[in-house]
């Protein structure tokens, strides 16, 4: 049996890099990925915080569309690429939706338990001080009250928008490292479909380390629920 | 040779071969896994794979493996599938186009072209309302083709090169999309793909259905002019090394059907479209089956400068790496010995 190509070796595959990166176009499909899910995550952290706080202080709202948005939760969101195609085209545009949809039910729902869990002393306190009901309360107490559960819900949502986004990035046009990954597999390319797998789990451990869990030990260390680091 | 005929004769070859098959069965031994009187055979399903149509439904391939050989058929969307798939041994041999067969081969080095079937076949269809006339209109265009590295984006990228134009991944050139012919036919109704190169019918079918017209004729697509390998017959080398026999037999399968094809073009409709049906669930109308018959040059013949031109392009458009000095070598590619042994023996 001819097992060479089927697991490219770690030459092979570094090479592959190497190249990749030398003709710039692993480096064009990283940066056009990393485009596309800055975008959609910022757009699902905007909204999900908002539909969030919303469920959170709507008895109403949240039991009546809380549950649809449980409801959502549970679709892959690649499940809406049909339609996301028939409704924007074969585009960025596509895909950016799907990895938006894709992020914004799970960061909903943590934010909607984060701004819940908020001990109800801390919003009576905050009120006796004169912050009153409404935006100075959400902003000055409550957001930063429910920021370790944010952070979880980003983290979660991160992790959502990139399995959306490479799905996406496989069926839709554009230079992606979904696109790569799957001219990898036409052309029988094992190394370079190897190559993106690598690099996708490279930066999402990057993104977690340097920027999530940094913030989260800040804040954890803010709230003084850990001791600072040496 | 077990070929041929009815009765005691297939009672004694399935004895023969079940033996041998106990022999080297089902284990990690051979380099094929699977059971030796079974043949499992790939195929596109386009009008340009009508020889292995023709032979699968007028029985020639049954006819010829024999009684005690099972024939299993198995439709590809692509010709990265069909590679892929014949390169991890779940299809014995097989019509395809020769460019992912040739991307297939510089890396795994585990199949062999072994006969053609069909020269040219494919064409340029652009969208009415695109713009697009001639090749030279295509720049800021997307154009589509059923896989990337496909023998007719080969095409496409040779027509570019003839005029110049760039392929890029913005609209300053010619945008290259992968997408199977179906959702192209789909994609180009609502106006999101420009042109297409596509094997027949689709590109007739996207003009008869008044979608597009046809940018480019048959005839006209590079390289040779329409001269080209469009479908070949491919084998795995574990195939080819375990029955030969009757990898010879399927070539003289694709053989009786390309005479049947041209003798008999009025009954060939009928039979593409039900295998078509089969394979798809919808059969194709005798027009538009006859339109696409009329633009292909059936020929077991296979033009190996034609494909060392396409493999460059492959190279060129960086496809396939790690090429040597001395250009692509792609002598390991090729076992027509067969073919030879069938043609001489008529």
């Amino acid at each position: 049996m001819h097992w060479g190509w089927r697991f490219p070796s770690a030459l092979q595959t570094m090479r592959t890099f190497y190249d990749g990166m030398a003709d710039g176009q692993l480096l064009k499909a990283t940066l056009g990925s990393l485009r596309r899910i800055l975008v959609a995550f910022g757009l699902s952290c905007a909204i999900g915080i908002m539909l969030g706080v919303l469920f959170a202080r709507s008895r109403l709202l949240d039991e009546t569309f809380g549950f649809v948005v449980v409801a959502l939760q549970t679709v892959p969101s690649i499940a809406w690429l049909p339609f996301a195609i028939i409704w924007f085209g074969l585009n960025d545009f596509a895909v950016v939706f799907i990895t938006t949809i894709g992020a914004t039910w799970t960061m909903t729902i943590a934010s909607r338990s984060g701004i819940k869990n908020i001990p109800p002393i801390y919003v009576k306190s905050a009120q006796m001080f004169g912050t009153g009901r409404g935006l100075r309360l959400f902003y000055q107490v409550m957001v930063p009250a429910a920021i370790p559960q944010l952070i979880t819900g980003m983290r979660m949502a991160w992790a959502f928008a990139w399995r959306a986004l490479v799905s996406g990035e496989l069926i839709a046009r554009g230079v992606g490292l979904g696109q790569l990954l799957e001219e990898g597999r036409s052309l029988g390319d094992t190394s370079l479909m190897l190559c993106i797998v690598l690099v996708i789990a490279i930066l999402g451990t990057i993104s977690d380390h340097l920027v999530f869990k940094r913030i989260e030990d800040r804040v954890l260390t803010l709230y003084g629920l850990q001791t600072a680091k040496a | 040779m077990l070929t041929l005929l009815s009765g005691c004769g297939s009672s004694e070859s399935s004895g023969s071969s079940a033996s041998s098959g106990s022999s080297g069965s089902e284990s990690s031994g051979g380099s094929k896994s699977a059971d030796p009187i079974t043949v499992k055979i790939g195929l596109l399903k386009n009008v340009t794979h009508a020889p292995a149509f023709v032979a699968i439904k007028k029985g020639y391939l049954q006819d010829r493996l024999g009684a005690n050989v099972k024939v299993e058929v198995q439709g590809f969307n692509n010709g990265s599938d069909f590679s892929t798939a014949m390169a991890t041994g779940e299809i014995d041999i097989g019509y395809v186009g020769p460019s992912p067969v040739i991307n297939q081969y510089v890396r795994s080095k585990n199949i062999k072209i072994v006969s053609g079937a069909n020269n040219g076949g494919a064409v340029l269809v652009a969208r009415k309302g695109a713009g697009v006339t001639s090749v030279k209109d295509l720049a800021g265009k997307l154009v589509a083709v059923p896989t990337k590295g496909s023998t007719n984006e080969i095409s496409l990228r040779l027509l570019l090169q003839e005029q110049g134009l760039k392929v890029t991944t913005d609209k300053s050139g010619v945008q290259i999309i992968a997408m199977a012919p179906a959702d192209t036919l789909t994609a180009m109704k609502q106006g999101q793909v420009d042109a297409a190169l596509l094997p027949e019918p689709w590109g007739t079918q996207i003009a008869n259905e008044g979608i597009g017209e046809i940018a480019v004729d048959w005839d006209q697509v590079p390289p040779n002019k329409g001269n080209y390998p469009l479908t070949i017959i491919v084998a795995s080398d574990g195939f080819l090394k375990a029955h030969r026999d009757l990898a010879k037999s399927v070539l003289l399968a694709n053989e009786d059907a390309i005479q049947f094809i041209q003798g008999h073009p009025e009954d060939t409709y009928k039979l593409v479209s039900d295998e078509l049906k089969e394979l798809t669930g919808k059969g194709l109308d005798a027009e538009l089956i006859k339109a696409a018959l009329s633009h292909l040059s059936l020929t077991t013949n296979i033009d190996q400068e034609a494909l060392q031109a396409m493999a460059q392009v492959a190279v060129d458009a960086g496809y396939i790496k790690d090429v040597g000095a001395d250009g692509l070598d792609l002598t390991g590619l090729y076992d027509l010995s067969l073919l030879k042994e069938t043609q001489e023996g008529k």
